[in-house]
């Protein structure tokens, strides 16, 4: 056979040939024809945006696409089986495909919480990969299983085997996931976006697991990404793909130091990386990034806003507390609390942006919550704009809630599907009876202008819009009352890289322009780093460090600062092996007994507002 | 679990107390007089008064109100105004029946509605599909007496496999159960239909895919399982009604169950009859949620109660 020896002769374990996939009957072309191959025992990282066709390549390997309404047209799929067989995935009957799934090539997904079946045992389904493929008796079967959740570091398996997914963290749940997908030793395994939902910590555990098990076990991996700090953490080859094609391939060490396509440069531009921003004082934005037609390039030069630090913060906040009870037992007492926010102190400062970092859980997302009282909460002191606010009366309550505004991570589920984005812009004039409706109109189409768009898309409706988009609309009905803050909750977090540095430079133009002071929540320690005047790391509900930015970030002083650091993947292949600290465990919980209250943090003083908790 | 239970139980006293006041004053409101009906066309208003002294019914609603609490907590639920005879009685004798047909035309309904819907959810927008959904419309919109006229027509009286009326035997079960489950069974079908094309995007059934795993296992374990809940709680609520005694169908086969006894007490105003079986109905509801609620966590251990 000429597939046999042109695989034999390169001696590949896959061979993708001009692969074409499409959706609904061919009317949408995912994938264009794409080439690709994989060696045994190598790491092939495929990276690209949404809607590059990277996860259909992969799922069409796996001949899963066909479920989700794909439909593979043309083109080869040489795979070696283990009996060193070569045969083509794409031309595999249904139950032939079916053998070779889990099998030979197993898959991990993207979203570990929902990947395992709620109803069943962890042990059961694991058990039932493994008796489907191999011919062992179920006992049999439970041991090898228990041995692959030993083998992916799940601590205390016996017990796990017996638990169901609900009772696991997310980093537990892709443990199982990956010890499901080794349970039949493939010879490949294709990882899809494995880490993306995790947090820094985990994801660095996961992404140093695969890479140990790799090594054991001399399976190849494909590995699909948006991330390119996690390509140069574990890739051997790089392919980049751009709407359904490969555009660029090459040994990691070659695209990342000399990328050959103009949008491979675009993408390794508009990265994030963290400690780029060494040595400077002040936020800047990225370099001009333009990959694609439906968002505007920017033109003119940003200017980064100075903060005068000898004015009066806009916001000063002293105690926040936000504490949620679980009621228990018959009467419904309360015997513990989640201590979300614990005692915090802010101060924002005119114009300035304050990043609050840390992972989930840690309370950031309701601290910016609280300031709002979104939450139930309450506070020792709170000055806004000069003003001291004594509690939460409706008067006071009304003005935060003008003058304060949000703008949330999901762009796709923050608008309002019902309405057109012009009156979801409008409403909060109306509401806070700012404008009349003729002239609050008016205001949302200029707003539109001001955030990039145009004024036809005043009428549009939110499905209209592409992701950056959406958040460019939530951006500009978040300046609809014309805010001296803004809180923005992981505002860029689910944004393509590329978009996401356009809106953040678009979020630090608006800054200059109208004197804006953020409040910008993340996990994401690149991202904070670019944007942020003075940061905040949290744990447990309180600030553990806070300082400049350069302060935290090039000294930073509290352990768990430095964990944080060290777990956030640096997109450069050079820096890859270099000696880091070795990160383990999971993060904690927040909820307490009722007589068991957290400790309050004291702090050093480190000079300058470098402030550490002491620990 | 048993706290569960137990708070979940308590619950029920606060909404059983609403509904005996709704009960009580629904009773009342009906139009027409009780006393009158006993005591016959030709009574004089003597005779009327003194039928309704004797039967307590000359008392402030308040009292009468009061002494239909205490009866139904002490389950002495009096005697019917009409024949005398012990409501508590009645409505044992007339339970059964009424029960083994709502189990029967449960029991073949789900069976069936779960199998349709599977199937038109696998190759939904196909023939089978189509065939599936087609019979469920025509399920839900025939009505039941029309339905039950039918049946009885062809094999009754036609074929002479099954007798007409009257609970004799256990094949008079038959076209009762069929009748009353046809309906039932064209909403599980709808049912089970929606309740798997959703949980079939979801991404566990592509880790059951990617597992490798025949698509018969993949879906009638992974899916179904999952797409129960909602199922579930449609039949409770289809149960619901099935044990209060279906009353067209048990007119329609002269069924001796709890729809027939409700029927002929509400002719005859027969308040003591009526305010029983309706608290028995709301009791039965409550059950039935409480046991739906339950099941849940057997389905799905993360919504198991502590």
């Amino acid at each position: 056979m000429s597939n046999e020896s042109e695989l034999g002769a390169q001696d590949l374990l896959l061979n993708i040939k001009d692969l074409k996939v499409s959706f609904a009957n061919g009317t949408v072309q995912a994938v264009r024809g794409i080439d690709l191959n994989v060696a045994p025992g190598e790491t092939v990282a495929v990276v690209g945006e949404s809607g590059s066709g990277k996860s259909v390549t992969a799922l069409s390997l796996m001949r899963l696409v066909e479920f989700g309404g794909g439909s593979i047209d043309s083109g080869e799929i040489l795979f070696r089986q283990r009996n060193n067989e070569i045969c083509d995935i794409a031309a595999l009957g249904d139950s032939a495909a079916r053998e070779m799934r889990g099998n030979d090539i197993a898959m991990i997904f993207q979203e570990p919480m929902t990947s395992l079946n709620p109803v069943f045992r962890i042990g059961d389904q694991i058990v039932e990969a493994i008796v489907t493929h191999q011919k062992h008796s179920v006992a049999d079967a439970r041991a090898i299983a228990l041995e692959m959740l030993e083998t992916v570091r799940i601590p205390d398996a016996a017990s796990i085997m017996a638990r169901y997914p609900h009772q696991l963290s997310g980093g537990m749940r892709q443990r199982v996931m990956i010890a499901l997908a080794l349970s039949c030793r493939p010879q490949l395994l294709i990882a899809d976006e494995p880490t993306t939902a995790l947090d820094v910590t985990i994801q660095a555990q996961i992404l140093r697991l695969i890479r140990e098990l790799q090594d054991r076990t001399g399976m190849a991996v494909l590995f699909i990404t948006h991330d390119m700090g996690v390509v140069a953490e574990v890739a051997d080859r790089v392919v980049v793909m751009y709407h359904g094609e490969k555009v660029e391939e090459g040994a990691v060490e070659d695209v990342f130091s000399a990328p050959q396509h103009p949008y491979t440069k675009a993408l390794l531009t508009a990265v994030p990386r963290l400690g780029a921003m060494n040595g400077t004082d002040h936020p800047a934005p990225f370099s001009k990034v333009s990959t694609t037609e439906t968002e505007p390039a920017e033109s003119k030069a940003i200017a980064v806003p100075v903060v005068d630090y000898d004015a009066e913060p806009v916001l000063s906040v002293r105690g926040l507390t936000t504490r949620f009870d679980l009621p228990e037992g018959l009467l419904g007492r309360v015997r513990k609390r989640v201590h979300a926010v614990e005692k915090l102190d802010l101060d924002i400062w005119p114009s300035e942006t304050l990043g609050i970092v840390g992972e989930s859980g840690c309370g950031k997302s309701t601290t910016g919550r609280s300031l709002l009282r979104l939450v139930n909460s309450h506070f020792d002191e709170m000055r806004f704009d000069g003003q001291v606010i004594n509690d939460f009366d409706k008067e006071s309550l009304m003005r935060l809630r003008r003058e304060i505004q949000f703008i949330f991570q999901d762009p796709y589920a923050s608008l309002n599907p019902r309405l057109t984005v012009g009156f979801s812009i409008c409403e909060p004039m109306l509401l806070h009876k700012l404008e009349t409706r003729k002239n609050a109109f008016d205001r949302a189409v200029w707003l539109l202008e001001q955030v990039g768009l145009s004024a036809d898309h005043a009428r549009r409706y939110p499905h209209a819009f592409s992701g950056g988009q959406r958040q460019r609309v939530a951006i500009a009905r978040a300046l609809s009352t014309n805010p001296k803050l803004i809180i923005a909750d992981e505002a860029v977090s689910a944004l393509d890289v590329s978009i996401q540095a356009q809106v953040i430079n678009l979020m630090m133009e608006l800054q200059q322009k109208f004197g804006l002071s953020y409040l910008f929540i993340s996990h994401d320690m690149a991202v904070v780093e670019r944007i942020s005047h003075r940061v905040g790391v949290m744990f447990l509900g309180q600030i553990v460090e806070r300082g400049t930015r350069r302060q935290v970030f090039e000294n930073p002083k509290h352990s768990y600062t430095q964990r944080l650091m060290a777990a956030a993947p640096i997109p450069d292949p050079m820096q890859r092996n270099k000696d880091r600290a070795q990160i383990t465990g999971e993060i904690p919980s927040p909820i307490r007994g009722i007589n068991n209250p957290p400790h309050i943090l004291t702090y050093r003083d480190l000079g300058q507002g470098h402030q550490v908790a002491l620990e | 679990m048993h706290l569960y239970l137990i708070r979940r139980l308590l619950a029920m006293l606060p909404v059983l107390w609403m509904i005996s006041i709704f009960v009580f004053l629904f009773v009342h409101a009906i139009p027409g007089d009780p006393a009158r009906m006993i005591a016959g066309e030709q009574a004089t208003m003597a005779d009327v008064e003194a039928v309704r002294r004797a039967l307590k019914l000359d008392e402030p609603l308040l009292i009468q109100y009061f002494t239909f609490v205490k009866n139904t907590v002490t389950l002495d639920l009096g005697n019917s105004l009409r024949t005398g005879e012990s409501v508590y009685d009645m409505l044992a004798r007339a339970a059964g029946p009424t029960f083994l047909l709502a189990i029967c035309a449960l029991g073949w309904s789900v069976i069936f509605g779960l199998f349709v819907g599977v199937i038109s959810a696998v190759h939904s927008g196909k023939a089978a599909d189509h065939i599936g959904m087609i019979a469920a419309v025509s399920g839900i919109s025939m009505p039941n007496f029309w339905l039950g006229l039918l049946l009885m027509q062809f094999f009754s009286l036609k074929l002479g496999w099954a007798g007409t009326s009257g609970f004799n035997s256990a094949s008079d079960l038959i076209l009762p159960s069929l009748t009353l489950g046809s309906g039932v069974a064209a909403v599980m079908a709808r049912f089970t239909r929606s309740a798997v094309i959703e949980v079939v995007r979801e991404d566990y059934i592509r880790t059951a895919r990617a597992k490798g795993l025949v698509e018969r296992i993949v879906i009638w374990k992974h899916a179904l399982r999952n797409a129960l809940i909602p199922v579930v709680t449609m039949i409770g609520l289809q149960f619901g009604f099935l044990i209060g005694g279906s009353i067209v169908v048990e007119r329609v086969f002269r069924w001796p169950g709890l729809g027939s006894v409700l029927v002929e007490a509400i002719q005859f105003r027969d308040f003591a009859v009526i305010q029983a079986e309706l608290m028995l109905f709301s009791l039965q509801f409550l059950l039935i949620n409480l046991l739906v609620d339950i099941l849940y966590g057997f389905i799905n251990p993360a919504i198991r109660y502590k």
